[in-house]
């Protein structure tokens, strides 16, 4: 029997994913849970393990393939059938119409080929349906007529690939013809680019790609930006960062600033709750989180992703360093889950590591803020009436000012500065 | 740094508002620094090791030093509701007494009283104590330490401004040891257990 395995939806609101990998190939055998094939959905790259033991009967799409959630991934060949499942199955495929004839000019009466039909499809659990391969009328092959069989082979063309509007979707002549010309046009334009090679070049969109640009225009459709800067003097914190640096590295741990402003901006959202809310404008409501998961957005070669650490208020410098340390290995060898990134309440995007100052972050909506971090930098600063070297850290704020009032905003900032500024008050 | 926001949220604050004498015997469920009454907590606390690592700091009621409370110690904490109150002196005296004859029935030798009101094994601290009282309110408080590292200690508690004689400018490290290495046969739970009984029967709680 086979057991057909689609593509799952292995997230929130995933519909499609590109083939990075196949793990598998035809003819192999394979156990329930070894992995199949490596995913590029959205936001995440994950192997999709394989729900039965089996072999690899066939395998749907190649390598860059886009292919929507339930679209067939791999048949497995299974070797049993039993229960009721699979006499349910046989009863439906008995109900499928019977392929009708058709004639075509020059062709002769022809027309029992086999179809496939959404019978063929399981589900994509464990718990799926199987169908036996023993069944009368098992689905093998795409009904067209002889003609159209012929000017497929002449011309190249996969006739699985071409959509059949001839009755019971048989596929006729004027199919191929047209399946002909579009290949021909699309390679018309294929060639034209080409000639231009020198000039641009084109890629395609990368999942990672499209959804940073779904949601940068769901944020800036949706969200009211305001923004807020403000330059914090922390010699204090450099202090503080520079005795316990050798501690962490004995430790294999990378202790940077981010630990510290994590903290101060949990803390701080904590007296604020509107910076760690979201509106619900369906429902008419505000939806005040009384935790605070805070997203770092990092930079990786494949794009942004913003892994989130949980209850960080909660959490220790170490406790933070530790998770922030792990996050950024995960997402440089893209082994980031959808778990990983998903319940935030806050971000916080630091492009100082790479070398800015100030930026006009965007909202990563439905969040109520984002703050930027800026690049740690000395200058003059006067204290006590004197002139002296400051450490200073600049942090852009911006607010979805539909929700967060200007003076909040300004509140809120001032609490993170004041943490930043005189660290041991977190303690406080 | 103001400190103005250090309350005492320990478990024993309920004995504060308790009408009647109560004594509770426990143990801390993480790691947290008290900070005593009059003591400032950058001159006590090593704030920023309590920062990275995540240690509470809070102030207490009582007077006395700063400690570091862990799971590894027992708290003995009491709350006496009475118009007559015995001074404080007499109270230290008669509480350390009632310990220092447990702590030998427990299989602890050599536990003696140093200072104004701690215990020690020979030179070395196992217990320090301090009182908070008001009109008709007596509270005592205790850290008996059970199985906590000095080094431990040490790194959180800076060098206290006051010291009792016999420390004579030692370390936490080299003036503090635990009952453990001191050599006391039973668990902590069995001690804590032992403790209560001892105490509710001879304090009359």
């Amino acid at each position: 029997m086979r057991y057909i395995f689609k593509f799952p939806d292995i997230g929130e609101g995933i519909t499609e994913g590109r083939i990075l990998e196949w793990y598998i190939k035809k003819g192999q055998s394979v156990n329930s849970g070894d992995a199949l094939v490596k995913m590029e959905t959205d936001k995440v790259v994950a192997d999709i393990p394989s729900p039965r033991k089996g072999i690899i009967a066939v395998i749907f799409g190649n390598v860059g393939d886009v292919i929507n959630v339930e679209d067939p991934l791999v048949e497995i060949e299974i070797a049993d059938i039993s229960g009721e499942a699979a006499r349910e199955l046989a009863k439906e495929k008995k109900q499928t119409p019977e392929p009708v004839p058709v004639e075509e000019e020059g062709s002769g009466v022809v027309g029992t080929l086999e179809i496939a039909s959404d019978n063929a499809i399981l589900s994509s659990s464990s718990e799926g349906l199987t169908i036996n391969q023993d069944l009368p009328d098992a689905p093998k092959k795409v009904l067209a007529t002889p003609v159209a069989r012929a000017m497929a082979k002449d011309f190249g063309i996969d006739i699985n690939t071409v959509k059949g509007t001839g009755p019971a979707n048989r596929i006729t002549k004027k199919d191929i013809q047209k399946a002909y010309d579009t290949r021909y046009e699309k390679k018309q334009i294929e060639n034209t680019e080409t000639s231009q090679d020198s000039l641009v070049e084109y890629e395609t969109l990368s999942q990672i790609r499209k959804t940073i640009a779904k949601n940068m225009i769901a944020s800036k459709h949706n969200a009211a930006h305001m923004s807020a800067f403000e330059e914090l003097e922390i010699s204090k914190l450099v202090a503080i960062r520079n005795k316990y640096k050798a501690q962490f590295t004995e430790q294999d741990l990378k202790l940077s600033y981010l630990p510290f402003i994590l903290k101060a901006v949990a803390l701080s959202l904590k007296n604020h709750k509107s910076l760690n809310s979201e509106m619900d404008l369906d429902n008419n409501r505000m939806i005040y989180k009384n935790f605070v998961n805070i997203g770092i957005a990092v930079d990786t070669d494949n794009g942004l992703v913003v892994p989130v650490i949980k209850n960080v208020d909660n959490l220790s410098i170490s406790d933070i360093t530790s998770q922030i340390n792990m996050f950024a290995k995960k997402a440089q060898n893209r082994k980031l889950t959808m778990e990983d990134l998903k319940d935030g309440t806050f971000t916080i995007t630091n492009y100082g590591s790479i070398g800015g100052l100030f930026a006009v972050p965007i909202i990563n909506y439905p969040q109520a803020g984002i703050l930027g971090i800026g690049r740690i930098h000395q200058k003059p600063v006067v204290k006590d009436t004197s002139i002296v070297i400051g450490n200073i850290l600049p942090l852009s704020l911006s607010v979805d000012h539909r929700i967060v009032d200007g003076g909040e905003a300004t509140r809120f900032i001032n609490d993170i500065k004041k943490y930043l500024e005189d660290p041991v008050r977190m303690l406080f | 740094m103001s400190s103005k926001k250090i309350h005492y949220t320990l478990p024993d604050s309920i004995l504060l508002d308790s009408e009647v004498s109560r004594l509770m015997v426990w143990q801390p469920e993480y790691p947290v620094i008290v900070v005593g009454q009059s003591n400032s907590p950058e001159k006590y606390v090593n704030l920023d090791k309590a920062l990275i690592d995540g240690i509470a700091v809070i102030k207490r009621p009582t007077g006395g030093e700063t400690v570091i409370l862990t799971p590894k110690m027992l708290i003995i904490s009491l709350v006496l509701r009475n118009s007559k109150l015995p001074g404080s002196k007499e109270f230290f005296l008669k509480i350390n007494t009632i310990l220092i004859s447990l702590l030998e029935k427990s299989g602890l030798q050599g536990v003696c009283y140093r200072g104004i009101s701690d215990l020690a094994v020979g030179d070395k601290k196992i217990l320090g104590s301090s009182i908070y009282r008001k009109t008709g309110m007596l509270f005592y408080h205790a850290v008996l330490n059970y199985g906590e590292s000095p080094e431990y200690i040490a790194s959180y508690l800076k060098h206290p401004v006051r010291e009792p004689d016999y420390r004579k400018g030692r370390s936490h490290s080299e003036f503090v040891t635990t009952m453990v290495h001191a050599g006391i046969p039973i668990s902590l739970s069995t001690l804590k257990l032992n403790l209560t009984r001892e105490l509710e029967e001879k304090l009359e709680i």
